[in-house]
């Protein structure tokens, strides 16, 4: 097992591009994504061009409610459309119709139309968000009891921190999300090489035998993931000041727990796979369900319900409920190590579950 | 002598197929023993068996007297396999592939550095031994395939044909590494379809076809086996099709064709000759004649019908 590991990792690292390109991509990527986040706070407005067809009062009042959530340019119909449609500086643009103002006053339910570029689904979105508001907004005014009268002062209860950035809230989810990515493509893949090379004859006759072969394999896998975690998450706390919780050894034993049971995952992917080809969707897949339902994506908050459901069922969301409480809720190692042991018991299951694949599949017998 | 390797009724199937179908041999230490056969005969497959990367439908195997199932681990100590396809590490140099494969068969630390010069000696590799395998050449790969094998210095090797794709001069040298070998008292069990190797370069040869041994002795008892010591070979222009003319002649045993040429064994040349060319045996031309002694080739077309060819 130990001659495969190390064979292995010389190969790894042998091949500077690809392990350059391993550690210096999610690097850039992690930057990106939280130079995004940096944009966020001071973002510029968002355009909305209005068409005032109606030009009465009720277009008027909506213009103005509006105008304080986004930068309302009130338009002709045909610059509205070149605005969204040529120009596409605009999500959409919002039409007040002929009699909007007359139907409104008497109860009935008013048309808006609104003029769209479905390819910009942010900011639709967000223009969808706006007008809700609005709506709720101009009911306000009729009742000035729906307004929202009470100011909640923020007081942590699970930590020293009071407040957390938008940086700790979402970083580490993506730093999960590249380890699990770079392991389950990297691992999956690996374990056909032998196959490829046409090796895997001689490994399968070696003393040793399939299982040590595999998990000498898997070593070094789990070494490259792992250092790849770690150099990842040095890199958001040195340059983005994400915190990393108050105590190393917690982060490294949720880092190694969770790279651990991704690897083994990988190793599922690979013998699920006839061949090397095959595995790239399966990881692709894997990958997308395991951090879209283990919460990689979102903070927690903005989890639905159904989700949360099943989430326990997913390593992933240990994981992530791990480094919140490194990360924004300042704990240290016995605070997670319930979930560290989660995580390394899926692991060892998925590694039963995967070798058994695997060798079905690998080692003809 | 005692025997290196004993194979009893050794069948495998994949699904349906019976790609062995009862294999018995008997090899001896420190023997070069053959297993001659054409595509598809099972070559593979029988030797898949021996070095334990696929077990038995039934029948057993032992080597040295380790059983390959049953005893698998210290079966798989005693042996070692160059793969029919090559079996290396692109991205390792020729050095590193050796020190690979020498940890993985678990040779002591010290020994490692001796046992790599070894191999790379007995290949002839040593002038190339820090460049990568990617940019070796196909027969100096084949080479260190079969370095690879004589790593662990192993009691038996088993080589998959080892010279299929070398030039000549390659294939000098893995004679040349073989016959070493057997010098030292390493068994080996070779597998080829090229008739001359195994005349050349085996103690014992068995003649395999179809998942069964047909035939199986030194060569000089093979060419015993045919009552007929002269093989008249005949090119027709065309298929022949007055095939019971000849086999009708006085002194001819046994004929074999195949398309145009058409094989006559035969105990005396001369007079079944002078019966088809003076007598107009067969009104089809003949193109051209020849006649040789009975050979390994020959024997093995009258046992198993077929060419050996690549
Ligand atoms: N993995 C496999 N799955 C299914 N059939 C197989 C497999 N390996 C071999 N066979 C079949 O078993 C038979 C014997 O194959 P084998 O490879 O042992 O022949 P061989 O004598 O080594 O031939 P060659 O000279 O071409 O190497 C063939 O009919 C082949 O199609
Ligand atoms: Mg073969």
């Amino acid at each position: 097992m130990v001659a495969v590991f190390w064979k292995d990792l010389r190969l790894i690292v042998r091949d500077r591009v690809a392990l350059i390109g391993a550690m210096v991509v999610p690097i850039l990527v992690i930057s990106l994504i939280a130079g995004a986040l940096l944009d966020n706070g001071d973002r510029t407005r968002l355009l909305l061009p209005v068409v005032d067809e109606d030009e009465g009062p009720v277009a008027t009042a909506f213009t103005k409610l509006l105008g304080e959530h986004a930068e309302v340019r009130t338009v002709s119909r045909s610059e509205a459309e070149r605005l969204v449609r040529d120009d596409n500086d605009a999500a959409a643009a919002l039409v007040f119709p002929i009699g909007l103002s007359r139907s409104y006053l008497q109860g009935q339910p008013g048309d808006i139309e609104l003029l769209t570029d479905p390819a910009q689904a942010y900011g639709l979105q967000a223009i969808r968000v706006l007008l809700l508001l609005m709506d709720q907004e101009a009911q306000a005014l009729a009742d000035p009891l729906s307004e929202n009268l009470i100011v909640v002062e923020k007081i942590s209860l699970t930590g020293s921190r009071r407040e957390v950035n938008s940086f700790d809230e979402n970083v580490p989810g993506f730093a999960l999300l590249f380890v699990l990515i770079v392991v389950i493509f990297g691992t999956s893949m690996a374990l056909h090489d032998e196959r490829d090379w046409g090796t895997l004859p001689r490994l399968l006759v070696a003393p040793a035998g399939f299982t040590w072969m595999v998990l000498g394999k898997l070593g070094a896998r789990f070494v490259l993931g792992l250092v790849q975690m770690l150099v990842l998450f040095v890199w958001a706390h040195w340059f983005f000041g994400v915190s990393l919780g108050p105590s190393p050894s917690a982060l490294l034993a949720l880092s190694a727990a969770m790279v651990f049971t991704t690897v083994s995952v990988g190793l599922v992917v690979a013998g699920l796979a006839r061949t090397r080809e095959q595995t790239q969707p399966l990881s692709l897949a894997v990958v997308m369900l395991v951090s879209l339902l283990g919460g990689l994506w979102f903070p927690p908050e903005f989890v639905p319900e159904w989700m949360r459901d099943v989430q326990p069922a997913i390593y992933t969301s240990w994981a992530m409920r791990g480094m919140n409480d490194l990360v924004l809720r300042d704990r240290g190692l016995e605070a997670i190590q319930g979930s560290v042991a989660v995580i390394f018991g899926y692991g060892l299951v998925t590694l039963v579950v995967g070798m058994r694949l695997f060798r079905a599949r690998h080692s003809a017998r | 002598m005692s025997a290196a390797l004993v194979t009893k009724n050794l069948r495998r199937s994949y699904d349906e197929r019976e790609a062995v179908r009862g294999i018995s041999l008997e090899v001896n230490e420190g023997e070069i023993f053959g297993l001659l056969g054409p595509n598809g005969a099972g070559k593979t497959t029988t030797l898949s068996m021996i070095s334990t990367r696929i077990w038995p439908t039934s029948g057993d195997a032992w080597v040295f007297g380790k059983h390959v199932v049953r005893e698998v681990h210290a079966a798989r100590r005693l042996l070692n396999v160059a793969p029919q396809e090559e079996s290396l590490y692109p991205d390792l140099t020729g050095q590193e592939n050796l020190e690979f494969f020498a940890r993985l068969w678990d040779v002591p630390r010290a020994d490692r550095p001796a046992r790599v010069e070894e191999a790379l000696e007995a290949v002839e590799l040593s002038g190339r031994r820090n460049d990568f395998v990617r940019s070796y050449s196909g027969g100096m790969r084949r080479r260190l395939n079969l370095g690879c094998a004589l790593v662990s210095s192993p009691r038996l090797v088993l080589l998959d044909e080892p010279t299929v794709g070398v030039d000549p001069q390659s294939r000098v040298h893995i004679f040349q590494a073989v016959r070493k070998l057997r010098e030292q008292g390493v068994t080996i069990l070779y597998t080829t379809h090229y008739l001359q190797e195994a005349e050349d370069l085996c103690d014992r040869i068995a003649i395999i076809d179809e998942g069964q041994v047909v035939a199986l002795g030194t060569l000089a008892e093979l060419l015993n086996l045919s009552t007929a010591t002269e093989v008249i070979e005949l090119r027709f222009a065309e298929p022949l099709r007055e095939e019971a003319a000849l086999a009708g002649l006085a002194g001819v045993q046994r004929v074999e064709s195949s398309g145009s040429l058409v094989r006559l064994f035969v105990s005396h040349a001369e007079p079944v000759l002078a019966a088809v060319c003076g007598q107009g045996v067969v009104k089809q031309p003949i193109i051209q004649v020849r006649v040789t002694p009975v050979s390994l080739e020959t024997i093995f077309i009258e046992l198993t019908g077929k060419e050996l060819r690549d």
